[in-house]
């Protein structure tokens, strides 16, 4: 059996049994008020427990199997390999493209206005309404050129921006009822 | 109403129901607009290597109902903008197989071994040609199928199935998609189970919104456009990026290959295909019909099928037009026939189904299963005049597809030429936005990136993400079957086992899982 495989399926095998566990024993009991059988004015019907309970012996089943085969040897097939450093890059463009998108609009338009105005009442004005959008959009799109591509060029930077233009123009200028993120939220 | 009275309603609905433009005194509706744009959208995304139907349905789902709104004159231009893409979809994938020996969607990677050679000869339009004739025959025969079967199956449902049947019959469904996608029952089982699980927070019949955790935002359920794009479509994208990124810069230049050579197809040489495409097709529709199954195993043992039966010069593998037209024929029949099990029982067999019920079910208006082929002949059943409007806009994807598809196909020969690595992270703040203008909440666009996350995980895990998807999608209305079964049983503990017919599905759920081993050793076999 694959090493890697091996090891995937005992971390499934694990998480799932410890999911399947926590939910069975805390979070249904905890946070669900009807039970697997309800009585409601004498009538037996099914709760609100049955799907979730059904799911999770069954998600626990699945995962005793996973990892007691793994650690049995028995193979389930090669799985792709997982980098760390993919993935804490990745998050890392994903939060710092998604904190600028939040924070740049806000950030101009107390700049601008010297803080007297809230970025509340611009957020269908241009060019207010595009600065968060843009600039977090760009960054996101050009580090992910820039991480699948291993590589740093103004022409990517170049394309993401026109790209994330585009898409700002696409969402924004036929449709008056849509907003850009992340103007909604304010 | 008649049936031929509801038919007639139907294309009417389908034709003159929302007029959005007029030429002269032609008028073009709504839903035939939309089929044609999504057919053309569809063509172009499946022509581009890294791109593929559910791209472009995650996208335009949320654009579109946002654009047209929650009312019932909403639901045929996006079911019919739906329907275009996966037709386009399904053929345009043939394209970088062909031209480039690259395929464009993941099932026409068999169209590869012979498009390709064919290419480099220098016939590369011919084969484009073949692939369009075997590709839009598939998908008429599929979809003829679907109209005949669809109805007469939610029928026969409607008419021998009780409450405890149907919900052993979405059981043995589930099952079923969970032990046939991917290559592990326990994954399969996994999957389907956390999607029953996902599905279960913040619905259920009580006032309080159940495993909720006290969370305002999971209060108010999760969206379920985001989660499905999430685990379908981000997910993907993000595999495909480490992808990229390990294999060091995916910036392979695209040959582009001369093409001097004849480009035509005689009809001598289109009767030859007939009996290749029409092994295939019928392949196909029968794969398509059961859930789960996907194009890529229609493909194969379509071509498999062709093999077996050409025994002429070039082989294939070398080159052989009945190659391409053997595989086209197969993963395009699927398509239709993959409709049967969502219009006539509600259950999605592929994502372009589970599209197309999520569609349905955030309009309202129209709830895919046996009910919506009630013929009603005192009152008039809104449901079955959108049925037949659906069948009808397919058969307007299909006209666009013979008439235009050939055209259209060689003139994205030319065009495909952007790298994924360019394309791909413009995709996903594409998705992105498009998942936040549907209620301008970055809530959404959390979810979307939390499941793509998971459908990233379950991917590089080998647990198949489809079983989630339709288990999640099926969630519903398999817990409302259950529930109003053990009521009408009088609450019966063992109401699932009455009869014979329930009994019998759920020995069969089991038999299924059991069997697993030997079912997935017979189709690897084949």
């Amino acid at each position: 059996m694959h090493r890697s495989a091996k090891l995937f399926d005992i971390v499934i095998g694990l998480f799932g049994s410890v999911f399947a566990l926590v939910t069975l024993l805390i979070w249904i009991p905890a946070d669900i008020d009807t039970g697997v059988i309800d009585v409601w004015r004498r009538n037996v019907r099914i709760g609100d427990a049955m799907l979730p309970t059904f799911a999770a012996l069954i998600i626990l089943g699945a995962s005793v199997m996973i990892g007691v085969r793994a650690l049995l040897n028995r193979a389930s097939g090669t799985p792709r390999s997982m980098s760390w450093v993919f993935l804490i890059s990745s998050l890392a463009i994903v939060v710092l493209s998604l904190f600028i998108m939040w924070k740049a609009g806000p950030l101009f338009v107390g700049l601008w206005f010297s803080g007297e105005e809230p970025y509340r009442k611009f957020i269908d004005t241009a060019p207010w309404k595009y600065t968060g959008f843009i600039l977090g959009g760009t960054l996101m799109v050009f580090a992910f050129m820039a991480l699948a591509g291993h590589r740093l060029k103004w022409r990517d930077a170049a394309m993401a921006f026109i790209a994330t233009v585009i898409i700002a123009l696409l969402y924004d200028l036929p449709f008056d009822n849509l907003f850009l993120p992340p103007n909604g939220d304010f | 109403m008649g049936v031929l009275d509801y038919i007639l309603a139907g294309v009417a609905a389908a034709f003159f129901g929302d007029p959005a433009l007029a030429l002269g005194p032609l008028v073009i509706s709504w839903p035939i607009l939309l089929v044609a744009l999504g057919f053309f959208t569809g063509i172009l995304i499946g022509a581009t290597p890294g791109l593929s139907g559910p791209f472009a349905m995650a996208l335009a789902l949320p654009i579109l109902i946002s654009v047209f709104g929650f009312t019932p004159d909403a639901l045929l231009p996006v079911l019919g903008f739906l329907v275009g893409v996966m037709k386009g979809a399904t053929i345009g994938g043939a394209v970088p197989a062909i031209l480039f020996n690259t395929p464009g969607t993941p099932d026409a990677f068999m169209t590869t071994l012979d498009g390709y050679p064919m290419a480099k000869k220098g016939q590369g339009g011919k084969a484009l040609r073949v692939a369009h004739f075997a590709s839009v025959s598939g998908d008429t025969f599929s979809d003829i199928v679907l109209f005949v079967c669809a109805p007469f199956l939610a029928i026969s449902i409607e008419a021998f199935l009780g409450l405890p049947e149907k919900a052993a019959l979405m059981i043995l469904s589930l099952s079923f998609v969970a032990v046939v996608v991917g290559t592990d029952t326990y994954k399969g089982l996994l999957a389907a189970c956390f999607g029953l699980m996902v599905a279960s927070i913040a619905t259920g019949t009580d006032t309080y919104p159940r495993l909720s955790m006290g969370s305002d935002m999971l209060a108010a359920g999760l969206p379920t456009i985001a989660v499905v794009i999430g685990i379908l479509v981000v997910g993907e994208i993000f595999v495909s990026f480490e992808d990229m990124w390990r294999n060091a810069r995916e910036k392979r230049v695209l040959q582009t290959i001369q093409d001097p050579g004849d480009s035509t197809l005689s009809m001598a040489e289109r009767r030859k295909l007939l009996p290749f495409i029409g092994t295939s097709m019928c392949i196909g529709t029968i794969v398509g019909a059961l859930p789960g199954i996907g194009t890529t195993l229609a493909a194969a043992l379509g071509y498999a099928a062709g093999r077996k039966m050409h025994k002429e010069s070039p082989p294939f593998g070398e080159g052989a037009p009945e190659g391409i037209a053997a595989t086209e024929a197969a993963n395009s029949a699927v398509s239709g026939a993959n409709l049967i099990p969502a219009l006539s029982l509600g259950i999605p067999g592929n994502v372009a189904a589970v599209f197309i019920i999520l569609a349905a079910d955030t309009i309202g208006g129209f709830n895919p299963g046996p009910s919506v082929f009630r013929f009603t002949a005192d009152e008039v059943n809104p449901e079955l005049v959108i049925a037949f409007a659906l069948f009808t806009l397919m058969v307007v994807a299909n006209l666009l597809n013979w008439t235009t598809g050939a055209w259209f196909m060689r003139l994205l020969g030319g065009l495909i030429r952007i790298p994924k690595q360019t394309l791909l992270p413009i995709v996903l703040l594409l998705t992105m936005t498009s998942v936040y203008v549907q209620n301008s909440n970055m809530s959404d666009v959390y979810v979307l990136l939390v499941f793509g996350a998971f459908g990233y995980g379950m991917r590089s895990t080998g647990i198949p993400v489809l079983p989630f998807v339709i288990a999640y999608i099926l969630a519903r209305p398999f817990e409302t079957t259950v529930r109003n079964a053990f009521e009408a049983s009088g609450s019966d503990p063992w109401f699932l086992f009455g009869g014979v017919i329930s009994p019998i599905l759920l020995a069969l759920a089991v038999a299924i899982v059991l069997g697993a081993g030997w079912l997935r050793g017979e189709s690897e076999k084949s």
